[in-house]
């Protein structure tokens, strides 16, 4: 896909995968590129700018001997989540009206 | 090797690459990526590195990543506590090596690093003038209090004006010193500024993006 994905759009998504459940880092990045086609780099920035804006919350779980590192949404997160929902519908309805306007 | 000795070796070269951030900020990257590592199929160090990039690579998107966004978060680095000036150039440093490592942004990375080098000069300049300039006032001014002094015992009125001269001289010389120093700290700070927006734009937009930016 040749179009950019906008911050607030990977904000969007991470919020909206742990909507359903919470998920560690390696489920989380394979979630993502299964529908994006992002570098693995680009999921720790967004986790953490999430984290510090106090729209996830983080606990450990044990796994083999190590801990595995589980993200939750808040609910500022879930606020976050509706925003940006509303944003997006805003802007796609515009731009689907820009785009689709063949001839007139 | 084993896994584990593989994910380590990859970490610990990590870890020697990102020694500037805090160190709670360092331990939480590098026990994201370790976990990372271990829970995927990656084996090898090759696959590691074809997938996430080698560790000085990763740790330039990395320290560029918190070199952007570090006005609402400057907790998070150690530059804090060093010298405002320091800390600017190595802002502006990191993100143009950060900007060398997304492919897509190498020429922008060159210009940058141009006009950023053009624009230092041009402080220099700056500088070197209100040097000179202030040197000769302070000096001049100097130099004509003592003729005046020496003046004032055979021609009092002229000695004092040549005083008064001297004393107004050196006066606006000192008075040039906080206004250069505020206009070259705008400047560099300006400057600053101006590399941030330029990195903003790219590790918001490309980095953040597809594969082959890795």
């Amino acid at each position: 896909m040749a179009i950019q994905i906008p911050s607030e759009i990977l904000d969007g998504s991470m919020l909206a995968f742990l909507t359903k459940e919470d998920l560690y880092g390696y489920t989380l990045t394979q979630k993502f590129q299964e529908k994006f086609d992002i570098s693995e780099s680009t999921i720790y920035p967004v986790l953490r700018r999430l984290k510090k804006d106090g729209y996830l919350e983080t606990y450990d779980q044990p796994f083999q001997g190590r801990n595995r590192r589980y993200y939750k949404i808040t609910e500022d997160g879930s606020i976050r989540l509706k925003e940006i929902q509303k944003d997006w519908l805003t802007f796609m309805l515009t731009t689907n009206d820009i785009l689709e306007e063949k001839d007139d | 090797m084993t896994k584990q000795e593989i994910v380590n070796s990859y970490i610990n070269e990590l870890k020697n690459n990102i020694t500037r951030l805090q160190q709670d900020e360092q331990n939480d990257i590098l026990e994201f990526y370790r976990e990372f590592i271990l829970d995927s199929d990656m084996n090898s160090e090759n696959e590691i590195i074809s997938e996430l990039g080698t560790p000085k690579k990763l740790a330039r998107k990395i320290l560029a990543d918190h070199s952007v966004t570090v006005e609402d978060d400057s907790a998070n680095t150690k530059e804090e506590k060093q010298p405002k000036k320091e800390n600017q150039m190595k802002t502006i440093w990191i993100i143009i090596i950060g900007l060398f490592a997304i492919p897509a942004a190498i020429p922008v990375a060159f210009a940058l690093l141009g006009i950023v080098f053009g624009l230092f000069m041009a402080v220099f300049g700056i500088f070197l003038g209100f040097f000179g300039t202030i040197f000769g006032l302070v000096i001049g001014g100097i130099v004509l209090m003592g003729i005046a002094i020496a003046t004032l015992f055979g021609s009092l009125p002229v000695g004092m004006l040549y005083l008064g001269i001297g004393i107004i001289l050196t006066t606006i010389g000192l008075m040039l010193v906080p206004a250069a120093y505020y206009l070259i700290k705008i400047l560099i700070d300006g400057i600053t500024m101006f590399v941030r927006w330029v990195g903003r734009k790219f590790f918001n937009k490309q980095y953040y993006q597809s594969k082959e930016e890795k």
